[in-house]
């Protein structure tokens, strides 16, 4: 339940943080918080959790707007990067930037052992 | 323990720190891909929303300006100012909004400045810009605008509405814009958009010049004298010929005073005749740049108003060429195509006359062999004095190198354009060695301005306003077409062009002697022009401006022989003209140049029935071609397969890797295949050393080449053969882009076709235009007004345009009438 309520509060925060400042790599910082705050059980989970976040986040971003859209934009970029589809695209990066964000999240994590 | 921790924490720090800087700078060609990525301001703030079209109330936070700019159901702006200012800056402003990265990389491009974005594999298309006067030639036009503060007041107020929209797309106030509001463009090439100017303005339309004018065969003429006997050269390279079908008609009488030209015959030719030229084979384009405009009077047309049409074509690209934009200012309402990055409509209507253009294809540009009088290029010989030479420093600034200075000497001719070439691979460095030394004279380079004839089109009212709206336009000549609600029609070679001796210019001219010099210019008065011709119609297809019996000299580049047949033909016949016979003429797919070439192919041909089915069948289909190159078809297909493959042959003297040749042109190669006899030299292959091949022996070989080739290419893919397919109109984007293009347009049409469609050239801009009250107005071209690949205005006209499919085009009188089309409302004030 602690976790589900993180993780809520988390890609909520992030949604916000994500849309209103124009640095794409904000979620880093989040997620180090995170990692420091919710004071998970292991190392791995926080990566897990942490990486749920913000995958979440960028794919919920980039679905909203490209339903929008009608994937006008995604479809070619999609093609431009010689994805499957849109929807790989989205996944992939987000995923990607999961990993950025679990990482820092892991950093987070061993940083609150220390206090 | 604790320090596997603390490794950890590194670790879990410094890799995605190190991910992160190089996702946020970009690697090599790579654009920064986590800015890139970003789903709010990455590539999906391009992802254009219904937010876009929402009705709004514009903070410039220029008080000067009001206005509103009603954006229609196709996103055209229908701009309704309170004063000219106002008119231009919103005109600016709008166009900024759908075409900014367009405007900026053209006007780059133009200026030779992409090595500044794109890094060093760009230095030698820049360094040929500067020294071809692409920047020397948009500061003269500047230079002769601000001669005219109307003028220039109009380019300051585009140029303030272009940067009033990235000021108020900028959060903080500047001149740029905020990353999530750049064009996608700028995004995925990794550079900033900057603010616009009026030099961007003048480079643009010399860019334009440059895509109309940047020719000559001057090197490749002078060689070709000299390989050919004087017979076959006249047969093959005329300057006029019988049969042609000048746009003045032949019952124009030429009785003004001729301006005397130098009678000084001139010697440069003899000298290069028997000289060989070191010069290595150009790359030509031919038969691509074109258009076609008419003007059919009252009398022939059903409602009895004129009926004006034009389409220009050339490159097909997205962002498209053109821009539709209606522009309103108190008794000043106008329609039609603009160049984004200069101000007022070039190809359009109001409620009392229309207009369009076609290019002249007269040759303006001359090159000067000089003989400087030591090293250091001080100074050149011309008659029995040293003339001075001047400098101009040219700094290219490459992306991740250093910079590259560049001294270009100017002559009174024009620059020396190449200089020290270095002999290397690829055609570029081999173009650059054909011209090497000589001065460039260039009409694009001299004084001009060419915008106040658009500024003045956009209000003229009857034939006199026409007349003097064009007579301030220098470069590239156009043949300006004309039609009035009064009833007159007309047409007009106008530029400005040099007074010539017999030959000048056709080659490379000796820049010593003086008598090679141009002699001043023909008048305004005595450019070919007609008003209201007994035939009842005026057209043009960039086809020879006169007959013979116009009495100054002019040659071409390229003059067209089939399309202004065609289109001749159809007018002469046609009676109760309607839009949709325009539409149809536009749309004219008979291919004139296979009628008069292919029957004589077959009656060469053995008859191929008794031995090859495959053969029999094809044959067959061309025997039943109705030659018409619909998108569909086989015949037009092995027809061009066939042709290409004999012309080669038929022309092989001319396909040296050492020395500059062009070769005859469609007409001519179709003249000799009629005229000159079977076993003519020239027929001969050479690389066939024991054999004299005919003529016969060409076809036969070619012909059997088809064949070989169309197998090959159903092996590979069996869907290749319908002529769209094989014709591969592709539109691609200006940087090149696939997934922003649009691939293998299905429509019909080609080179030497009224539907001029070829591989990268087509129809830019339909336009119809019946002179009625209210005017009824007709047009299409192939993209969409939106600049931005995420919008689906970006290329929502393109299968419309393949299916010949044209749209209303609105010229509506007041603001109210424009609401009920309206899809949004961007009001200024």
């Amino acid at each position: 339940m602690k976790t589900a309520i993180i993780i809520i509060v988390g890609v909520i925060i992030c949604y916000l943080l994500q849309t209103l400042l124009p640095i794409w790599w904000i979620f880093v910082v989040l997620t180090l918080l995170l990692g420091y705050f919710a004071k998970l059980p292991s190392g791995w989970k926080t990566f897990f959790v942490c990486w749920l976040v913000v995958f979440t986040t960028w794919v919920l971003l980039y679905i909203i707007k490209d339903i929008a859209n009608d994937s006008v934009m995604s479809s070619k970029m999609a093609n431009l990067f010689s994805m499957k589809s849109n929807y790989w695209l989205f996944g992939i990066v987000s995923a990607v930037m999961g990993i950025l964000g679990g990482l820092t999240g892991v950093a987070g994590y061993y940083l609150s052992k220390k206090s | 323990m604790a320090n596997m921790r603390y490794i950890k924490i590194l670790a879990c720090v410094v890799i995605p720190a190190i991910v992160i800087y190089f996702l946020d700078s970009g690697m090599g060609s790579l654009p920064p891909l986590g800015k890139l990525m970003d789903p709010v301001h990455g590539f999906m703030a391009n992802a254009e929303t219904k937010t876009a079209f929402e009705s709004n109330t514009v903070d410039i936070a220029d008080p000067s300006v009001k206005g509103t700019i009603v954006l229609d159901d196709r996103l055209v702006p229908h701009v309704f100012a309170e004063d000219e200012h106002s008119l231009y800056y919103l005109q600016g402003y709008i166009t900024a909004k759908y075409r900014l990265w367009q405007m900026d990389i053209q006007t780059r491009a133009a200026a030779g400045r992409l090595s500044e974005l794109f890094g060093p594999k760009f230095i030698e298309y820049d360094l040929e810009q500067r020294r071809k006067g692409m920047i020397f030639g948009a500061e003269n036009a500047l230079a002769t605008i601000k001669n005219n503060p109307k003028l220039e007041a109009c380019i300051q107020a585009y140029t303030d509405g272009v940067n009033a929209f990235m000021r108020i797309n900028d959060s903080n106030g500047n001149v740029g814009l905020d990353y999530a509001a750049y064009p996608i463009e700028f995004k995925l090439l990794n550079y900033e958009p900057e603010a616009w100017t009026p030099l961007k303005t003048a480079l643009l339309l010399k860019y334009m010049a440059s895509t109309l004018t940047g020719f000559d065969d001057d090197a490749e003429m002078t060689n070709l004298k000299k390989l050919l006997a004087d017979t076959d050269f006249n047969a093959l390279y005329p300057d006029y010929t019988t049969g042609i079908d000048p746009i003045i008609p032949t019952e124009k009488i030429y009785d003004f005073d001729v301006e005397a030209t130098d009678t000084l015959a001139s010697t440069t030719s003899d000298v290069y005749y028997k000289k060989v030229l070191d010069i290595f084979e150009q790359q030509h384009q031919k038969n691509q740049v074109g258009s076609n405009n008419w003007a059919v009077g009252g009398s022939k047309t059903k409602n009895g108003y004129p009926i004006l049409c034009n389409d220009p074509h050339l490159q097909l690209n997205l962002p498209s060429l053109w821009f539709e934009i209606q522009l309103q200012l108190g008794d000043m309402n106008c329609y039609g195509a603009s160049l984004p990055g200069a101000p007022a409509i070039v190809i359009g209507f109001n409620d009392d006359i229309a207009w369009g253009v076609t290019n002249a294809q007269v040759d303006v540009r001359d090159w000067y062999t000089i003989t400087f009088q030591d090293e250091t290029k001080a100074a050149y010989k011309y008659g029995n004095e040293w003339r001075k030479t001047t400098k101009r420093i040219e700094t290219v600034n490459v992306r991740g190198a250093s910079a590259v200075v560049d001294t270009v000497i100017y002559t009174h001719y024009g620059p020396v354009v190449y200089e020290n070439v270095k002999m290397v691979d690829g055609h570029q460095a081999k173009d650059k060695a054909a011209r090497e030394g000589m001065a460039m004279r260039w009409l694009a380079l001299e004084k001009s301005e060419e915008v106040n004839t658009f500024y003045l089109l956009n209000r003229a009212k009857n034939y006199d306003d026409y007349r003097h709206a064009i007579s301030y336009f220098s470069c590239p000549a156009q043949n300006f077409i004309f039609a009035s609600h009064s009833g007159d029609i007309a047409i007009t070679q106008q530029g400005r062009f040099p007074l010539k001796h017999e030959g000048q210019g056709k080659f490379i001219l000796d820049g010593t002697n003086p008598a090679d010099d141009y002699q001043g210019y023909i008048p305004f008065e005595h450019n070919p022009t007609i008003k209201n011709p007994s035939r009842g119609f005026c057209a043009s297809a960039n086809q020879h401006p006169t007959d013979s019996t116009y009495p100054y000299y002019y040659t071409s580049f390229d003059f067209e022989f089939y399309r202004n047949r065609v289109i001749n033909t159809t007018l002469n016949k046609i009676t109760n003209a309607t839009i949709t016979d325009m539409q149809n003429l536009q749309q004219n797919n008979f291919n004139l140049s296979a009628s008069e070439a292919l029957p004589i192919l077959l009656t060469k041909l053995s008859d191929p029935c008794r031995t090859d089915e495959n053969a029999c069948k094809i044959v067959t289909a061309l025997k039943e071609w109705n030659y018409e190159n619909n998108a569909v078809d086989l015949a037009p297909t092995y027809y061009q397969i066939w042709w290409d493959t004999l012309y080669n042959l038929m022309w092989d003297e001319m396909q040296s890797e050492t020395i500059a040749y062009v070769k005859p042109n469609t007409y001519f190669t179709v003249e000799a295949m009629r005229n000159f006899p079977d076993n003519h030299p020239l027929f001969d292959f050479a690389q066939t050393a024991d054999k004299k091949e005919t003529f016969a022996d060409l076809v036969q070989q070619s012909f059997t080449s088809m064949l070989s080739i169309c197998d090959s290419l159903v092996k590979a893919d069996k869907n290749v053969l319908q002529w769209y397919q094989h014709k591969n109109t592709n539109i691609m984007h200006i940087s090149q882009i696939p997934a922003f293009s649009k691939l293998m347009v299905n429509n019909g049409g080609y080179r030497n076709i009224v539907n001029a469609t070829s591989e990268t050239h087509g129809p830019s801009w339909r336009m119809i235009v019946e002179l009625s009250s209210p005017v009824n107005a007709f047009g299409i071209y192939p993209g969409g007004q939106s600049g931005n690949p995420g919008s689906k205005y970006y290329d929502n006209f393109v299968e419309d345009w393949a299916a010949g499919k044209y749209y209303p085009l609105y010229l509506f009188t007041n603001l109210d009438a424009a609401g009920k089309k309206a899809l949004f409302t961007l009001t200024f004030n």
